[in-house]
């Protein structure tokens, strides 16, 4: 009997000592190695993903590699889908407080980044807006001010120049604005708004902003001996032209109440949808939330409550309008940056964009539902309700415009127009120009220092390289981030082999493939899974239902295959390459062929493409070349497909 | 022979430079899930929504305020959080109780605490008691 208890206790003590291992290595994180394919990273890609987000760099036009932080399944539908790549995921186990480290390190790196480039991008307004004041627009020879300097919103309910074209004092007869007899909407708005602060309180509000305009100056752009650091925000330097902006779009947010305006014609979207009882229910109360928001909102001393007013204003209009006409109507929520398609190419793509058409309604028709649940009436639901209603409605359009907007929508209205000339800041020409000085001294070292951390080089800093140094920078010791950084190295390996069972160096692994390779030989990896392309789910399905043999042929090419549509995006080619790797060179001698013959046409149709096909066909016979030596590049991808399709199809990953 | 010859190293040239140009071609495209993600992916319930909201204000809080001290100017961290909140299509983000809780996990997870943690509570709240307390409960939920 006492043997039997000392062996229970033995038991339990074993048990409990496995429990306590798995508990501290509990967590882990998958390294992604994405396979090649022609277009974008067309040698491979590598990411990071860490719990639902993927981190991963990319090298922009501006030749900086930028980190980007994405949705797992945003990212899997562009590489998987869209680009028809396969992953391969790498599962590494690690400690939660490893994990929590890694992911915290990615997201402060993301943000500081974003920081950083948006700062730059400031920088460019505020150089922007110091010329004009200057009134050396030749100096910004090929930039047009008015792209540069923009009011947000304010496109909702002015037509671009509109405001140019008012007297400049006509704002200023605010001042003498009689209260608002008016019964409509925004008359009633505007008198709670009096009510609330006071009968003048428009006038006053406006002159105020227009003082605070008049005695704007411009930013202090300090020039210190380190501005930058990649896990940290820029110095805090208020825009001088945002503040200038702001300012404006408080005082065209005034306007807007002040004249009662309406919403421009093409700033709204007039469906012939009839809205149901319970979505007038839902509807009148969120307009009176609307209502009682905005009254807050016009005194808000935040930044940009003018944005955030007009935004409203044009939403509480749409939601009255909607309730007025028993329809839905939304404001127009696409940017000026959406992505066009003209009825050709509509045409051309008749059955992809059907099932687009139909992933919108399901769509539009969701969110409907879930405005109408308790407690989603929310401001958000709201925005994704809109969101989705624009897509879907836009989509229809291409029915009988001669182009539509096929991508593009923003969680909030953006319709803007040029700055208008009303009012500036009461700054001396040597004041402008100290500070025109000031400023390109400031951008200068800036964008040293944005290069000296982020300038692109395909061998030294890329996607691959800059991951591992994230990690890197991820796992040194507090206590060590100080130390001389000679021994750094050494802190970092020791904890990297601690931590993920191996050390990378970033040095030596700069190509995707042997990146990914080093992490099966080098980290703690639990579990490899090949996660399929569309092509290859889709030919798996085909293979399972149908002959073999009949399949194989048939989708081997591009001439007789079901599942690829030759697209003007992909080189033409004929033979895929990414099965058989025997017969690689013989299709890649083909493809070859092909690609010539696509640059010969190219330069026969250059006088009417601008040299697209010859491009084209040059990028053909570059991806079909590493096919006669074995290697296999080029998959094929796909223009449309259905988001909502690849959601349901993957549903259990994520 | 010859020809053949240079041909081959050519395509050699080529697949070795394909291969290593991981990611270095590289545009800005947008895709169809820029738009429909949001709707097609979100979490059905609403805490789900909400977490996601105070998570992204939790992190930018925490990122600024490592790069920050106390007395810093704000309008700079009000724009950022303007723009966290426009991306979840959210203009109200100041009379959302959701972003004082979010703020106070992210000066949680800075380990902000002290007198620092006091004189951030008051300037992101404006000094206004119910934020503030917003801002306390966020801080205490953070682990």
């Amino acid at each position: 009997m006492w043997l039997n208890y000392k062996f229970v206790l033995f038991y339990i003590a074993f048990v409990a000592i496995c429990l306590c291992s798995a508990l501290a290595s509990a967590a882990s994180f998958e390294y992604l190695y994405v396979e090649a394919n022609e277009g974008n990273s067309s040698g491979g890609h590598s990411a990071l993903q860490l719990g639902d987000e993927i981190f991963h760099y990319q090298h922009h036009d501006s030749g900086f590699i930028r980190l980007l932080k994405e949705n797992q399944q945003d990212f899997h539908f562009q590489y998987r889908f869209l680009q028809n790549r396969r992953i391969h995921s790498s599962q590494v186990e690690v400690s939660d407080e490893t994990f929590l480290r890694l992911r915290d390190h990615f997201k402060l790196q993301f943000l500081a980044q974003d920081q950083q480039f948006k700062q730059l991008h400031r920088l460019h307004k505020d150089r922007a807006l110091l010329h004009v004041l200057l009134n050396r627009q030749d100096a910004v020879v090929g930039t047009d001010f008015a792209t540069i300097l923009r009011l947000n919103a304010a496109g909702l309910f002015y037509a671009e120049g509109e405001l140019d074209r008012q007297q400049k004092d006509e704002y200023i007869g605010l001042v003498n604005v009689k209260p608002s007899q008016s019964f409509s909407l925004l008359g009633m708005l505007r008198r709670k708004i009096e009510q609330h602060y006071g009968q003048d309180y428009l006038s006053r509000r406006s002159e105020q902003i227009t003082a605070q305009i008049r005695s704007l100056t411009p930013s202090d752009w300090p020039l210190e001996q380190s501005m930058l650091a990649v896990d940290k925000f820029p110095p805090a330097i208020e825009s001088f032209a945002e503040r200038y902006t702001d300012h404006l779009s408080g005082l065209v947010a005034i306007k807007v109440l002040m004249e009662e305006r309406m919403l421009r014609p093409d700033a709204f979207l007039l469906t012939l949808e009839a809205v149901i009882p319970e979505e007038k229910e839902a509807l009148e109360r969120l307009r009176d939330q609307l209502m009682l928001s905005l009254v807050k909102s016009i005194h808000s001393r935040r930044p940009d409550w003018g944005y955030a007013v007009l935004v409203n204003i044009a939403r509480l209009v749409a939601i009255d309008m909607t309730l007025q006409l028993d329809q839905w109507v939304f404001v127009d929520d696409f940017g000026m940056d959406s992505e066009w398609i003209s009825a050709d190419e509509l045409a051309q793509y008749a059955e992809s964009m059907q099932i687009q058409i139909d992933d919108a309604l399901s769509n539009w028709m969701q969110m409907r539902k879930v405005l109408l649940s308790p407690g989603d009436l929310t401001e958000a639901n709201y925005s994704k309700l809109e969101m989705s209603a624009n897509r879907y409605f836009e989509l229809l359009k291409g029915a009988w415009q001669p182009a539509i907007r096929v991508v593009g929508e923003k969680a909030l209205p953006t319709k803007s127009i040029a700055v208008p000339d009303w009012v500036v800041p009461e700054l001396t020409q040597q004041q402008l120009t100290l500070a025109l000085s000031a400023l390109n001294s400031y951008e200068a070292k800036f964008r040293q220092e944005l290069a000296g951390y982020y300038r692109y080089d395909l061998i030294t800093r890329n996607c691959v390289t800059e991951l591992f140094r994230t990690i890197d920078r991820a796992l040194l010791p507090l206590s060590q981030a100080d130390v001389d950084s000679s021994k750094q190295p050494k802190y970092i390996t020791e904890e990297s082999i601690r931590r993920l069972g191996g050390h990378i160096s970033a040095g030596y692994n700069f190509i995707p493939f042997v990146s990914f390779q080093s992490v099966q030989a080098q980290y703690r990896v639990m579990n490899n899974v090949i996660l399929d392309s569309y092509r290859d789910q889709q030919l798996k399905k085909q293979l399972i239902q149908n002959d073999r043999l009949t399949v194989s042929l048939r989708e081997s090419n591009t001439l007789t295959s079901t599942l690829y549509s030759y697209h003007p995006g992909d080189a033409f080619f004929v033979f895929f390459t990414d099965g058989n790797a025997v017969l690689r060179p013989i299709a890649g001698l083909f493809n070859t062929a092909a690609g010539i013959g696509q640059s010969v046409l190219g330069l026969l149709t250059w006088p009417l493409d601008g040299g697209k096909n010859f491009k084209s066909g040059a990028t053909g016979i570059l991806m079909s070349v590493p096919e006669l030596l074995f290697f296999n590049i080029r998959k094929g991808s796909y223009k449309y497909l259905s988001y909502n399709q690849f959601v349901r199809d993957n549903a259990s990953k994520y | 022979m010859r020809l053949y010859s240079s041909f081959l190293q050519s395509a050699v040239l080529v697949s070795v430079v394909l291969v290593i140009a991981g990611c270095s071609i590289s545009y800005s495209s947008k895709s169809i899930s820029d738009s429909t993600s949001s709707i097609v992916s979100s979490p059905s319930s609403v805490s789900g929504k909400s977490k996601h909201y105070q998570n992204e204000v939790a992190d930018y809080t925490m990122a600024y305020v490592k790069s920050s001290q106390p007395n810093a100017n704000y309008s700079t961290f009000l724009k950022g959080l303007s723009e966290v909140a426009a991306k979840e299509g959210v203009t109200h983000w100041e009379q959302d109780s959701l972003t004082y809780i979010g703020i106070g996990k992210g000066l949680k997870k800075a380990k902000v605490e002290g007198i620092a943690y006091e004189t951030y509570k008051k300037n992101f709240a404006q000094s206004d008691d119910t934020r503030m307390e917003e801002i306390q409960i966020g801080y205490e939920s953070e682990d």
